[in-house]
């Protein structure tokens, strides 16, 4: 796995907030890459800085210094290559526009023909299950099936990278553990690679080839422990496996040791 | 249905029994100014169906829509602006509220001087006096828009039209439409003050001007038409409301639930 | 005291600049371009102002303006009030009276003042009446609504607990439909003045709004824009004013966090 192609790298990244004797480092020196088509999940205590790790990853926010390079490119901004999918699902769908228009609107800047459009909004709306509430709007749906809509726009849109911060973590467990296998499937189906923020550990050994540990204030990474458990997963199979339970202990004990 | 029948009639009867009410007190006392409602009926149809409509009726319609209409898009585009320019808003926020404190009636003797007393004096004060409401409820509007919306449309890529478009502006409706509706309000209230300050034609004029010549009837017809025109108004407004802004209600429904 | 923050200090800054901006703006365009037209310079609008402040007719108009504004929102607000609790109360009266007061609501008193003046003449009684009619609908609306809002489960826990009419009302109903009927006082508030100003201008009651008037017919510019300015202050006064008390009166309820473009 390591010889794949880099496709996302973090190097030194500094970020804080504030000037002089008020400044506050929020990430510090904070180094790591993620292979092409890689399922990297990170994971920390909370309160650790990840969702500001995240929003510098996407380009939201500017480094303080350091760098994030996209296939060797620096980010600067949001790159047109990278998706993203949030905790807050209320919030990050338009509730004016219904479940197909929402998945349509970031592609109508994008340089393809109607035809493509529409069939990549019916594949990626088929993919995650949806293909019967196109015309619903999202308030119209459960928690679950909104996070799904968010998802159905970020594949719809092609990225080569999705970037996820916390997405099940509103949603109940049942539907967080088919959400889980959902976005196993998508990383099958559609090639891409995935970084997922997190502060669930079973959920990061379960969905990751890597996880990436950080630790609280400033957020660094503390160790990167590669999950070589065989796909496809399974809710029971896998998570009863005792590699398994043996890798939760490793990841619980380092966020423990560094909290 | 009769359960339907019941509630319509719940709500029906007493604005039923207070027409009744007025129509026989008035048939049968000789108060000098409330003559018999059957009369003030008759003289509506007589000046309002349609004799006086074109000539009175239309034209002040037509001032309030073209001015409200003027204030709806300088309003919602001056509040759009204010809302992303930080120094705009911060010099021009101070004199908006001191100019939307002021009563747009007040304004009314003003534009008679500036610009005298045709339609086009009407129209602009109309406009003028309706703006305000609408530029400070886009501007907050817009202001309050979701931080997280904004993020998912930088990550997306969405262009400028775009974002205003299709996320600034719709995040903004339910207040943009709370300002639209004092828009409206005022610039109803402007048209017939406006008239009746100094016109001889339009339904305010025509209201005022039997007032003074004790042409109590005729007055009592212009009342009822522009009570007729409020309210009316007011639910064209509401009807378009809710079909720019069903999903709104729809949502603000399915949280309650 | 609170200590000023860098951005207030900037925005005061930003604010004042552009008063004076506008007030030189305005100076040059009326001593220049706009010179023939009816506009006053801004050290005319000044000194009128000065001789306003001086002048003992000024602040009787602005009394009679005040007390008619004052007298009818007070009028509003008891019948107001009085009325949307006996309609909130009662499911029958809510619907039996919805239609009438949903149909009445957005009908602005400006309509209905050539009657009051043919009635009552061009008094402040008349101005009164229709500052009172031009506010009493916001507040009998309001006052049902917040009656109406009363949480199910608490009216049910009164009535368990054997609470009297009066307990109950000054308990539960009073607390919930406070914020409400605070909301709608602020909007009749904010409506009197202008009202009380309508009645004088157009209906030719006595005040600052028969002063405009005047000095519209008499061609005294200076006084037009002294008195639209004062107009302006006024009302700058009493929303701040009002928000204030709003605040400080009800700072625990979520709708004064919000404010309502009214």
């Amino acid at each position: 796995m390591s010889e794949r192609q880099v496709r996302l790298s973090i190097e030194g990244l500094h970020k804080g907030y504030g000037a002089g004797a008020a400044r506050k480092e929020v990430i510090s020196d904070l180094t790591f890459d993620v292979h092409a088509g890689e399922f990297v999940c990170i994971v920390g205590p909370s309160g650790a800085g990840k969702t500001t790790l995240l929003k510098c990853l996407t380009g939201l926010h500017p480094a303080s210094s350091g760098a994030v390079r996209l296939d060797g490119k620096v980010v600067d901004g949001p790159p047109r290559q990278m998706a993203l999918v949030l905790q807050e699902y209320t919030r990050s769908l338009m509730p004016w526009l219904t479940v197909e228009k929402n998945v349509r609107l970031p592609l109508a800047n994008l340089k393809i023909g109607k035809a493509e459009r529409e069939q990549r909004i019916t594949d990626a709306l088929r993919e995650v299950g949806l293909s019967d509430v196109r015309t619903s709007y999202p308030w119209q749906l459960s928690g679950g099936m909104q996070q799904r809509v968010a998802i159905a726009r970020a594949l719809a849109y092609r990225p080569e990278v999705l970037v996820m911060d916390e997405p099940f973590a509103s949603v109940d467990a049942q539907t967080r553990a088919d959400l889980e296998d959902l976005m196993l499937k998508v990383r099958q189906d559609f090639g891409i690679t995935i970084v997922l923020v997190t502060h669930d550990i079973d959920e990061a050994v379960y969905l990751s080839d890597r996880v990436v540990v950080v630790t609280k204030g400033p957020c660094t990474v503390d160790e990167i422990i590669p999950v070589e458990l065989p796909f496809p997963r399974d809710q029971i199979e896998t998570k009863s496996d005792p590699r398994f339970v043996d890798l939760r202990a490793r990841v619980f004990s380092r966020i423990k040791a560094s909290a | 249905m009769t359960r339907r029948l019941s509630l319509v009639a719940l709500e029906l009867w007493l604005p039923v029994v207070v027409l009744l009410g007025w129509w026989l007190w008035s048939a049968g006392a000789a108060e000098p100014f409330f003559p018999p409602l059957q009369e003030i009926l008759t003289r509506f149809r007589e000046m309002w169906l349609f004799e006086q409509f074109v000539s009175d009726v239309l034209p002040s319609l037509r001032n309030m829509a073209v001015g409200f209409g003027i204030a709806s898009v300088v309003g919602i585009a001056v509040g759009l602006v204010l809302a992303r320019v930080r120094l705009l808003r911060e010099a021009f926020e101070p004199l908006m509220h001191f100019v939307r404190a002021t009563p747009g009636v007040a304004l009314v003797p003003i534009f008679i001087l500036l610009l005298g007393f045709g339609p086009s004096m009407k129209i602009s004060i109309i406009a003028t006096a309706a703006v305000f409401p609408t530029i400070i409820a886009t501007m907050d509007g817009v202001r309050s828009a979701d931080p997280v919306l904004l993020d998912i449309s930088r990550a997306y890529q969405l262009n400028r039209r775009q974002r205003v478009t299709k996320v600034l502006l719709p995040s903004a409706g339910p207040q943009i439409f709370a300002g639209l509706q004092v828009s409206l309000q005022v610039a109803f209230v402007v048209m017939i003050a406006s008239e009746m300050l100094g016109s001889t034609e339009g339904i305010g004029a025509l209201t005022l001007l039997a007032q003074q010549s004790f042409a109590v009837t005729d007055m009592w017809s212009g009342i009822v038409l522009l009570g007729l025109l409020g309210y009316l108004v007011n639910l064209l407004f509401l009807l378009a409301r809710g079909r720019v802004l069903h999903w709104y209600d729809g949502a603000r429904k399915a949280a309650k639930e | 005291m609170p200590t000023l923050r860098p951005g207030t200090v900037r925005r005061y800054a930003v604010g004042t600049a552009s008063i004076a901006a506008t007030a030189l703006l305005w100076q040059w365009a009326v001593t220049g371009p706009l010179a023939d037209k009816p506009f006053a310079t801004v050290p005319e609008i000044l000194g009128k102002l000065r001789d306003f402040a001086g002048d003992p007719l000024f602040w009787s108009s602005l009394g009679e303006t005040f007390r008619v504004a004052a007298i009818g929102l007070a009028i509003s607000v008891v019948l107001g009030v009085a009325a949307g609790l006996l309609v909130g109360q009662s499911d029958l009266a809510y619907r039996s009276t919805r239609v009438l007061v949903e149909f009445l609501k957005p009908i602005p008193p400006i309509v209905i003042l050539p009657l009051l003046v043919l009635v009552l003449g061009p008094t402040g009684d008349m101005g009164i009446f229709l500052v009172a009619f031009g506010g009493v609908f916001p507040l009998i609306t309001q006052t049902a609504h917040g009656v109406h809002d009363v949480d199910p489960v608490a009216a049910e826990t009164a009535r368990s607990f054997r609470l009297t009419r009066w307990q109950r009302i000054r308990t539960l109903v009073a607390p919930t439909a406070l914020p409400f009927v605070a909301t709608g006082v602020r909007i009749s508030a904010n409506a009197a003045l202008v009202i009380a100003l309508v009645s004088e201008i157009i209906g030719g009651a006595p005040g600052l709004g028969k002063d405009l008037v005047l000095a519209q017919t008499t061609g005294d510019y200076p006084a037009i824009y002294a008195l639209v300015v004062t107009f302006g202050v006024l009302g700058v006064l009493i929303n701040s004013a009002l928000a204030a008390v709003e605040r400080r009166a009800l700072f625990w309820h979520s709708s004064v966090r919000s404010e309502v473009t009214a």
